[in-house]
């Protein structure tokens, strides 16, 4: 029983000491930590999806993991970017990101978790959506971006929407 | 201490007592119109004579435009002696390819002072094509003691819920500039801040993006430097700055930056300001470190631990140190070795510091004031 519990503690040390680097990789000032380096510490999908979800953590390391969830997909991870996008009442931030990682992690299938979002009330959530979309391409992300166009009232959003459609095609 | 100035939405300056920076230790030397012709994409010779007495100097040439990179290809000294050889591999001097315009800062070591005299450089411009630029050379002339003060025009591109009026008594955005604050004193340098709204498209700049090379977001934004003071620093706080979709936390031009010229693709920094809430203190670190970029500095050592910054008194985290093997060398790898410095490549917790040799660079730019 004892030799468990010391298996035990062990194990919550690594993970902590896991958690901790993979922070400390998030925390680059002018760029973020390649798959490679995230891979290279361990199994940091799990880890990288809890740090995503901590309220704790100060906000710029939780969008950076949410993008690096795209590299390390799971059924999990999935599911939880696009609730995230699809909450109206949700810090903007994450939910911008939320719509690369998935856009990354999931391409031509994320078409349809994305496309709603082009007609979400948050100005920058719109563009970061429509280059999503364009950076995965194809069809369905052109008509997607298409559709969006014709009643695109803003300047910056249709800027995109047109960059994003050029990407596409 | 921190001198604060606060300005009018409308974009009008409007400065107290404490806003006058002299500029009267700036001497400007325009140098004309070079052209790479059939020279394989270099200038040539773009001489510049730094006076007696002058603590600093930059040369800036452009523009050549966003898609176009150049670099500083040769150094040479007034007594003769190649500081830099862009044909060479350990250069102590430090040159990087920039796009649209090519910044040439000196001294950035003590090991290589300040000489009063015509330096010549010799500037290479990819792209194949035919180009001209302008250069100009900007010369600090002052005597330099163990204190400077350096002054920072913020300007607040659509950052939500904060503005250059409600910023002066927001406790996170004050908890940024006394971290900023604290850092930059252990160099001896105290900051006077500006506070201005910009006066663009936030819709565009909110979110300032990169996408793959194209840096003409980010370098649009530098170009609408206009700060009160020749010797300001314009950092643009943005709510977030990416590549590719990732959140960088801050960018410098350069580096180094263009220091006292403003309108430029060089002209200040961007800062991603979306910790302010999460972790306000975060947020001054950004600033302090890429300013410090701006201005001359560089990462103590990389994140691969292979290459490192020229100074002789910052500590060196050599690869060795990456005890995990993932190819970074971490904060926790790199105790004592430099994690400890503002100019370390990553965030890291409490108060960082700067070096004696890294203070001895930072008041010989021409933005600080002595």
């Amino acid at each position: 029983m004892k030799t468990f519990w010391m298996f035990m503690a062990l194990g919550t040390a690594l993970a902590g000491d896991l958690r901790s680097e993979v922070l400390d990789q998030l925390g680059s000032y002018e760029g973020s930590a390649s798959a490679e380096q995230l891979g290279a510490l361990g199994d940091v999908g799990p880890v990288l999806l809890d740090i995503a979800q901590d309220e704790a953590v100060a906000s710029s390391r939780r969008g950076r993991a949410i993008t690096a969830l795209a590299d390390f997909p799971s059924d999990e991870a999935r599911t939880w970017l696009g609730s995230t996008l699809g909450d109206a009442t949700g810090a903007s931030y994450l939910r911008r990101k939320a719509a690369y990682a998935l856009a990354g992690g999931w391409g031509p299938q994320a078409v349809d978790q994305l496309a709603p979002a082009l007609a979400d009330a948050d100005t920058q959530l719109r563009i970061a959506t429509a280059e999503a979309l364009g950076g995965i391409g194809g069809e369905a992300a052109a008509a997607a971006l298409d559709a969006r166009v014709a009643t695109e009232d803003n300047d910056a959003v249709q800027q995109e929407l047109q960059k994003a459609l050029e990407a596409a095609r | 201490m921190i001198l604060t100035l606060w300005l009018a939405c409308d974009g009008d300056k409007v400065l107290d007592d404490t806003g006058a920076v002299s500029s009267d230790d700036l001497q400007v030397e325009a140098l004309g119109s070079f052209s790479t012709g059939d020279t394989g994409g270099y200038l040539g010779d773009v001489s510049y004579t730094v006076p007696d007495g002058a603590a600093g100097a930059m040369l800036y040439c452009g523009t050549f435009g966003d898609s176009t990179l150049g670099s500083l290809w040769y150094l040479t000294e007034p007594d003769g002696t190649l500081i830099y050889d862009g044909d060479a591999s350990g250069n102590t001097f430090r040159a990087s390819f920039l796009d649209d315009a090519v910044p040439v800062l000196s001294p950035i070591t003590p090991e290589l002072p300040l000489q009063s005299g015509t330096y010549a450089a010799n500037i290479w411009l990819g792209g194949g094509q035919p180009k001209s630029v302008n250069c100009e050379a900007v010369y600090k002339v002052a005597s330099v003691g163990n204190s400077a003060s350096v002054q920072l025009e913020l300007v607040f591109v659509g950052v939500p819920d904060l503005d250059a009026t409600s910023a002066k008594d927001d406790p996170s955005f004050q908890a940024a500039i006394a971290q900023l604050e604290t850092e930059w004193a252990t160099a001896g340098v105290t900051v006077s801040t500006i506070y201005s709204d910009f006066s663009g498209s936030a819709d565009t700049y909110a979110v300032v993006n990169v996408s793959g090379d194209d840096y003409s977001e980010f370098n649009d934004l530098l170009r609408t430097s206009n700060p009160v003071s020749d010797k300001a620093v314009t950092v643009f706080l943005v709510e977030e700055l990416t590549i590719d979709g990732t959140t960088v936390l801050g960018l410098a031009a350069g580096p180094p930056g263009a220091s006292t010229l403003h309108g430029t693709s060089k002209s200040g920094a961007i800062i991603t300001t979306i910790d302010l809430a999460s972790a306000p203190e975060d947020v001054g670190k950004i600033i302090a470190h890429e300013v410090g970029h701006f201005m001359g500095l560089y990462h103590t050592s990389e994140k691969t631990g292979q290459t490192h910054d020229p100074l002789a008194d910052t500590p060196e985290c050599p690869a060795s140190a990456d005890t995990d093997g993932n190819g970074t060398v971490n904060t926790s790898e790199c105790s004592g070795q430099g994690a400890e410095n503002v100019m370390w490549w990553t965030l890291t917790d409490g108060d960082a510091e700067l070096s004696g040799d890294q203070e001895w660079v930072l008041h010989r730019n021409p933005v600080a004031a002595n």
